[in-house]
C-alpha cells in the first residue's frame, strides 16, 4: 500500500515501495503495513523532500487517476483518501516574469529585448 | 574514500576489492567506480516497474520524482544520468535545492517550450559513482 505524506503547505506526496525490497524489511510476525510504516521513517530520514512530512498508508484505489490537477491533491479531511482541493491555486505560469515583461512593453525596441528573452530562454 | 582497484569476478562477489587502480583505467575492465550503482524505470501511477538497488519512488509532484536508494552512496557527489520517455519534447533535471544526498535524488521533467514540469510516461535513472 502507497504512503501517504501531507506535507506543512499541505500539498502530498505519495511514495510507493519496490515490492522485492519490502518482502526482503518483513520482519516476523510484521503485517505489510507495519513494514510499510516503519520504512517510511527510514525513507523520510535519507529525504530532504519530505522533511516534516506525517505519513499514513493510502489506498491505490484513493489516489486520484487524473493528474491533470496534481498540485491540488490534498489529503481528504474524512477518510484515508486524496481529495481535488479546487480551492488551491494554479502555480504561476513559468515564464510569468517574461509575459508580463511583453504585455507592458511600450516601444519596438522594448517589445524586441523582451521577445528575444523569451526566445533564447 | 573507498580504495580503488581492479573488479575481478571472485572479489566482486567478496566484495574485497585489491587496492590499486590504476590512474589510467585499463580498458574493459571494471571496477568498483565504474560499476552502476543503481538504475530504475518507474512511473507515477504504478510506482517503480523495475530496478536495482532503488528502495521506493515518490510522486512529488507534476513532473518530479524522487528516487531513493536501498543501498546509499558513499557520499552526494555521485553522478546521475535521468531520462523519461514522453510524448512531447522535455528535458530532465535533477533538482538541488533538495539534493541530491547520499540516499536519494529527486528528478524533474520539464516541456521544453514553458520549462513547466509535466508527467512523462516513464522516468528512467542511472547512477555511478562511489560507494
Amino acid at each position: 500500500m502507497p504512503i501517504l505524506w501531507v506535507m506543512p503547505d499541505g500539498h502530498v506526496q505519495i511514495t510507493r515501495i519496490v515490492g522485492a525490497v519490502l518482502d526482503q524489511a518483513r520482519r516476523p510476525g510484521e503485517t505489510t503495513d507495519q513494514t510499510v510504516l516503519r520504512m517510511a521513517g527510514e525513507i523520510q530520514a535519507k529525504t530532504p523532500g519530505l522533511a516534516g512530512g506525517i505519513a499514513s498508508l493510502v489506498k491505490t484505489a484513493d489516489i486520484p487517476t487524473d493528474r491533470s490537477q496534481r498540485h491540488k491533491w490534498r489529503k481528504s479531511p474524512v477518510g484515508q483518501g486524496i481529495i481535488v482541493d479546487l480551492s488551491v491555486p494554479d502555480p504561476p505560469h513559468p515564464k510569468r516574469l517574461l509575459l508580463d515583461e511583453i504585455a507592458s512593453a511600450t516601444t519596438v525596441v522594448d517589445l524586441k529585448v523582451a521577445l528575444l528573452k523569451l526566445v533564447r530562454g | 574514500m573507498p580504495s580503488r582497484g581492479v573488479l575481478g569476478p571472485v572479489s566482486f562477489l567478496s566484495r574485497g576489492v585489491p587496492p590499486g587502480m590504476p590512474a589510467t583505467p585499463v580498458p574493459n575492465t571494471l571496477y568498483r567506480e565504474n560499476v552502476v550503482k543503481a538504475w530504475g524505470k518507474a512511473d507515477t501511477v504504478g510506482g517503480v516497474t523495475d530496478s536495482f538497488n532503488v528502495t521506493s519512488v515518490t510522486d512529488t509532484g507534476a513532473g518530479a520524482l524522487t528516487w531513493t536508494w536501498n543501498t546509499d552512496l558513499g557520499s552526494s557527489t555521485y553522478a546521475i544520468i535521468p531520462g523519461n520517455e514522453s510524448a512531447a519534447a522535455t528535458s530532465d533535471k535533477i533538482d538541488n535545492a533538495t539534493g541530491p544526498t547520499a540516499g536519494a535524488c529527486l528528478h524533474h521533467v520539464l516541456t521544453t517550450t514553458t520549462g513547466a514540469l509535466t508527467d512523462p510516461n516513464f522516468y528512467f535513472i542511472l547512477v555511478v559513482g562511489d560507494q
